[in-house]
């Protein structure tokens, strides 16, 4: 069965074609039952995914709702422009439970499951493999309430 | 069934009035009077004003208030480029005429104020064109009323226009916002975020009934090079709350004619706590795959290389995209929309104070992407 790292291959190798152009942006939501505690870590997860496809350093967070409200959307923007949308919500939900478009500056991909499911859809990111200093950083955006900017020179 | 409704047309073509003009020719309510516009505009306008009125075999009025004055005029459809759109619209109204309103309503908000005072005090109706009468929308209307998706958690909302020849952009930068935002519509660019953000925003008030509290705007250059010769967005994107405290994000923008298989995307995922739904004007849908000609985009006509009008796309015989056809219940006009409404004595959904909370949430974005600040609704006076 299709697991989420799958998912996160096919983009990777379908941006690496080039088909695509430069990824400029990209909207990602995904709906599951989490814990509410697990929101932030499966945001990092997801957060992490997405910088690889932009290929550059996360510059800026901005957070809206919270993780007990069982919703959390977070702004991205990149340090060379690029923006993305990435949004958790504790939801019921039809197939993978995951929205995800990818646009670059040529063409974009959409991503359809239909009623496919994923075979780890609840399975949280293994225990210590959410980059920590990305949490930190949606910690902060999240209790903040503000934009968060990061030091571009240094991690994440 | 004699016409009750004469309609007159501010701005002719290279305007979506040639739309607009169309969906009140098709209505049998209505008969088209006159196309006119202030009477001091240039040559080009002018002569594309002239060319509609010619092409619909009505007549050219060159000064607006000799057109006002006509008793056979009950509906003012007005296409004016945006600088000018907010006197005239004023004008319109003062006359007592009602008012059917290109989108979005003004560009600054001294304006949108003073139309919402003027159709107040001259108590006409009024519509601004949204998509509140498509099917789809009625169908994410109601799903909320119906309280089948329990709490609502989140609303995401996205439009993209599938227009424009893309990838000429220059990347890696981010774009610099200016505050008021100046320059709406060009010939080669239009500002994006306004041009098509409109829509997304105006879909979440209705649907949600809430006001926009906090607005955190980005605009960006992500497609074409001939927006960023004239510093405007082709892309932005909003991170907001509303008055209870709900999350909404909404992304709008051109993106280029090969980058979806139809007219672009155009949905609303409405996060419930019992169900999660995903309202899409492009669904349901077949998909038809045959052996004709694969669909490739129209030469970029000098006037409009970003495919703005029906007129410059028919002389670079623009085809229609066939691949989706969609399967869901015939749309009604949003002409037909507003007729309906005055049929019934009943104001429009998208009236001119609805469509001045949509400036107010635009205005909100391009000074939060100028400041790089949440911006807080409403905006000071």
């Amino acid at each position: 069965m299709t697991t989420l790292a799958d998912l996160h291959r096919a983009v990777q190798s379908t941006l690496a074609s080039k088909r695509l152009g430069q990824t400029v942006f990209v909207r990602y939501l995904l709906h599951n039952q989490d814990r509410p505690d697990a929101a932030l870590p499966r945001l990092a997860q997801l957060t992490a995914a997405v910088r690889e496809w932009v290929g550059q350093p996360l510059e800026r967070v901005y957070a809206v709702g919270a993780p007990k409200s069982g919703q959390v959307s977070l702004t991205l923007e990149f340090h060379g422009g690029a923006t993305a949308l990435v949004s958790w919500a504790a939801a019921p939900h039809r197939g993978d439970g995951i929205d995800l478009t990818v646009v670059g500056n040529r063409g974009a991909l959409y991503h359809d499951a239909g009623s496919a499911r994923l075979a780890d859809a609840g399975a949280l990111p293994p225990a210590g493999a959410a980059d920590k200093s990305l949490l930190a950083v949606l910690e902060r955006a999240v209790r903040s309430g503000r934009p968060e900017t990061l030091d571009v020179g240094g991690a994440p | 069934m004699k016409p009750r409704y004469g309609i007159l047309l501010v701005s002719g073509n290279h305007t979506h009035q040639e739309n607009y003009a169309a969906a009140f020719a098709a209505d049998r309510r209505c008969r088209l009077i006159a196309v006119t516009d202030e009477p001091d505009i240039d040559n080009r306008r002018r002569q594309l004003n002239e060319r509609l009125a010619k092409a619909l075999n009505i007549p050219y009025i060159a000064d607006l208030k000799e057109a006002l004055a006509r008793k056979d005029v009950h509906v003012v459809s007005v296409c004016a480029p945006p600088e000018r759109r907010g006197r005239i619209i004023v004008r319109c109204a003062e006359a007592g005429k009602h008012l059917y309103l290109d989108k979005s309503l003004a560009p600054q908000l001294g304006q949108a104020d003073a139309i919402v005072a003027a159709v107040a005090k001259a108590g006409v109706r009024s519509h601004m064109f949204s998509f509140i009468s498509q099917p789809w929308a009625r169908e994410a209307k109601q799903l909320l009323e119906g309280k089948r998706l329990g709490r609502l958690l989140a609303v995401h909302a996205d439009a993209f226009f599938a227009k424009g020849r893309t990838g000429t952009a220059r990347l890696g930068m981010r774009r610099k916002e200016e505050y008021p935002p100046q320059r709406h519509q060009l010939i080669e660019a239009k500002r994006e975020l306004d041009n098509v953000g409109v829509y997304p925003i105006t879909l979440v008030r209705w649907l949600t009934g809430q006001r926009f509290r906090t607005v955190l705007g980005v605009t960006a250059n992500y497609f074409f090079q001939e927006h960023q010769k004239h510093n405007v967005e082709d892309f932005g994107l909003l991170a907001c709350t509303l008055d209870d405290g709900l999350p909404v994000t909404v992304v709008a923008g051109r993106y280029g004619w090969t980058t979806h298989p139809a007219g672009g995307v155009n949905r609303v995922v409405l996060v419930g706590s019992r169900q999660t739904a995903v309202i899409d004007a492009n669904r349901p849908r077949l998909e038809v795959y045959t052996d004709e000609v694969p669909w490739a985009p129209p030469n970029p006509h000098p006037q409009d290389p970003m495919g703005f009008w029906s007129s410059t796309q028919d002389e670079v015989h623009t085809r229609p995209k066939r691949t989706w056809v969609g399967a869901g219940p015939a749309p009604q006009s949003d002409a037909a929309y507003f007729l309906d409404r005055l049929d019934a004595k009943r104001d429009s959904e998208i009236n001119a104070a609805e469509a001045a909370l949509a400036t107010e949430v635009l205005l909100a974005a391009y000074r939060s992407a100028a400041t790089r600040q949440v911006v807080t609704l409403p905006l000071p006076r």
